[in-house]
């Protein structure tokens, strides 16, 4: 286990011993993934296997359910298990011991965004434009007005009253207890993929079609663009700290700092690249100030929020199709499109090169 | 990876849009489909994968007002990717009111999409029995799904008479000199007419059309135009020969199609005289730029001056690629040649654009 010194020791990273990883077929391509504070994990498949693991025994799996079609979207329960939402428009809970209840039966719209409040109490899921919020126990509570479009993206503040929903033309923030009071809407043009909101509860930031961040500074709406990105960002991760926020799509893994009054005028911390391949997904470490990130060609690497260093996992020459740490911060998982998971065990620290070294390794 | 084909069949309801679709799913032994369809319609879809689009057209954030995209389609088209190896090719029914351009433009704007699938052609069913009613109405939506089609399938001939037939047709070429025409009933029109046409592809505009466009002659003969779409100003200039080849041809000529009744009308372009490429790629930068929202196609193949090589554009509103590509035969004229497909178009201001671009 990590000790609080090592954590402290400044240009440190988990290290990858020999012999630390394994390998486990899932049986077909992962098409979404999670994985719960119990250390178990969901692998959707693309035959619409919804398959269960842990990390004590991953090749153990057992198929809990399936969709008729893909899932596309599968979230961890803050109290343990799983939501996946697919599109035959069906919303299924995964108990931790994989008993299976319907939480919307399958119907039109995709389920296309899911979200959990951080205290477990509930679970939010968007059907096209429709917003349904569930109690823990999968009772429903309510519906919101219909969105102006389909529903892309749904998180929770952190206190887990507020919900933000992205779709065209911006965010819509509603209130858990009130869903059908007066929204606060968080506008800007063009077409909102995906949201998160900051660990402090201060910013709301949304992926776009146009390969951008947007960012609103909730206190006083200031937008907030971010930008840069090869491909349309996918992955948002907050480190422990709150402070900075990890994104896939650049060519390097790209962290913006929202300490304070937040990114303007702060460049990003960024790590990893190398020969332009870009970042397919990145995790933040539950404890560290580490992040982890998974390039297209395979390549997982972490780097250090603070630019202190950075140090390669592994080269698994296989497009990523997720990546997350176990709770504990001791095990790495990443899927991969050719239907393997890959298990990094990295417990132990190790002293990381000096910024910069790892970008002349290996070049290509 | 081989880019996944993308056929977009548009046309009026009732214009025979399933009966077509459902041909092709049938009669294409051994090829695997995707289908996305607006609605699940009265007549059943014989098919495995469909699904369901609810055609949300989205602006683009980028400056451009035309550039509209379908929201769902990324969604859809993205979330189809994601099965690999389970179909061949995709097909995409619209609405009867739906505007093709987003569909089209989907493909332009979306970087994911583009390297994934590649839009092979747009294909018009027309209701050869109601089509004159809806364009005296005015029909906006049938209007611009005649303009935008690479194919136009002239369906329900068998329910109207030759005189009817040949009016018709002449009207459908005065608002879309380019597309190839097909007469039939019941939809049976040879399926290779249809797939695989490569329309947005700029390698196949010179492979498959030497005669090109607004060739009054050959009005009544198929005509087939391929394009290939990107962005605006993606021309490539970097060549630089130095050929000097005096030509003497008349100067330039312009033939507009047809009757003026229809908003929407094809201008097409010719010259004889070589071009200048630099004044070329001002006049047609600034005419898209102020005229976009009105043209809905262009499509050229230029002769610039001191070039050997022809060079081939064609464009979706706003957006526009071209590229030098094949040689001039050295025993043809070069004519170049544009046509545009708009709203409202100045035929008179474009002549006189196209003629001003002449090599000094």
């Amino acid at each position: 286990m990590l000790s609080e010194e090592a954590l402290l020791a400044g240009a440190q990273t988990p290290k990858l011993a020999a012999g630390r990883q394994r390998d486990i077929p899932l049986g077909s391509a992962p098409v979404a993934f999670a994985l719960d504070g119990g250390n178990r994990f969901l692998a959707a498949l693309d035959d619409g296997r919804l398959r269960c693991g842990t990390i004590a025994a991953p090749d153990e799996l057992q198929d809990v359910a399936s969709h008729d079609g893909l899932a596309l979207v599968v979230i961890a329960l803050p109290g343990g298990g799983f939501l996946s939402g697919g599109e035959d428009g069906r919303a299924i809970l995964v108990a931790p011991d994989g008993a299976v209840t319907d939480l919307v039966p399958p119907g039109r719209h995709w389920i296309g965004a899911a979200a959990a409040s951080p205290d477990g109490k509930f679970i939010a899921i968007a059907a096209g434009k429709r917003l349904l919020l569930f109690d823990r126990g999968g009772k429903a509570l309510g519906e919101a007005p219909p969105a102006p479009s389909t529903i892309t993206g749904l998180v929770f503040n952190p206190k887990g009253k507020r919900i933000a929903a992205s779709h065209y033309g911006g965010v819509t923030l509603r209130w858990a207890g009130g869903l059908a009071g007066s929204p606060l809407v968080l506008p800007w043009k063009g077409s909102h993929l995906g949201v998160t909101w900051s660990p402090d509860g201060r910013f709301v930031v949304s992926a776009t079609q146009e390969r951008e961040l947007h960012g609103w500074r909730l206190e006083d709406m200031q937008d907030l663009k971010m930008t840069g990105y090869g491909a349309k960002v996918r992955a948002l991760s907050w480190t422990a700290d709150g402070r900075w926020l990890a994104c896939s799509g650049g060519a390097a893994a790209t962290l913006w700092d929202f300490a304070g009054k937040g990114p303007w005028g702060r460049p990003p911390h960024q790590f990893g690249e190398t020969d332009g391949t870009l970042v397919a997904g990145v995790a933040a470490h539950p404890r560290l100030p580490v992040i982890a990130a998974a390039f297209e060609d395979g390549r997982v690497t972490m780097g250090r929020s603070d630019n202190e260093g950075e140090a390669p996992v592994a080269e698994l020459g296989q497009a990523p199709a997720g990546l997350a740490w176990s709770a504990d911060g001791a095990t790495l998982l990443c899927p991969t499109e050719d239907g393997t998971l890959s298990l990094f065990d990295l417990r132990e620290l190790g002293t990381v090169p000096p910024p910069g070294a790892a970008a002349s390794r290996r070049p290509r | 990876m081989d880019r996944v084909p993308v056929t977009v069949l548009t046309g009026y309801l009732g214009a025979g849009k399933t009966t077509l679709l459902n041909r092709i799913l049938t009669e294409q032994h051994g090829k695997k489909y995707a289908v996305v369809v607006n609605e699940f319609g009265e007549i059943g879809i014989d098919n495995d994968l469909i699904v369901e689009s609810d055609e949300e057209v989205f602006e683009m954030n980028n400056g451009c007002i035309c550039c509209t995209v379908r929201g769902d389609l990324i969604r859809i088209l993205g979330s189809l990717m994601r099965r690999k190896g389970k179909f061949d090719a995709i097909l995409v029914e619209t609405t009867g009111l739906a505007d093709p351009a987003p569909v089209a433009q989907t493909f332009i704007a979306d970087d994911e999409i583009g390297a994934a699938t590649k839009l092979d052609a747009v294909v018009t069913v027309v209701d050869a029995r109601h089509v004159e009613q809806r364009l005296d109405e005015g029909s906006k939506e049938a209007q611009e799904q005649i303009a935008f089609a690479d194919v136009i399938v002239l369906n329900k001939t068998d329910l109207v008479s030759d005189a009817d037939l040949a009016r018709i047709e002449r009207r459908l070429r005065g608002i879309n000199t380019a597309a190839e025409i097909h007469r039939c009933s019941r939809g049976a029109v040879p399926l290779d007419r249809l797939l695989d046409r490569g329309a947005f592809d700029l390698d196949r505009i010179l492979e498959l059309d030497p005669r090109f466009l607004g060739d009054r002659d050959s009005a009544a003969a198929d005509h087939v135009h391929d394009e290939h779409c990107g962005h605006l100003h993606d021309h490539d200039h970097d060549h630089d020969h130095d050929h000097d080849h005096g030509h003497d041809h008349g100067g330039h000529d312009h033939v507009h199609a047809g009757r003026h009744d229809d908003d929407i009308a094809s201008v097409s372009l010719k010259s004889a005289e070589p071009l200048d490429a630099d004044v070329f790629n001002v006049w047609i930068g600034k005419l898209l730029q102020e005229k976009g929202a009105q043209i809905l196609r262009s499509k050229g193949i230029l002769s610039f001056k001191d070039q050997t090589e022809q060079f081939v554009f064609q464009g979706v509103h706003m957006m526009i690629e071209g590229d030098y590509r094949k040689p001039w035969p050295k025993d043809e004229p070069r004519i170049s040649r544009l046509v545009f497909i708009g709203r409202d178009l100045d035929e008179a201001a474009l002549a006189a654009g196209f003629e001003a671009c002449r090599a000094q």
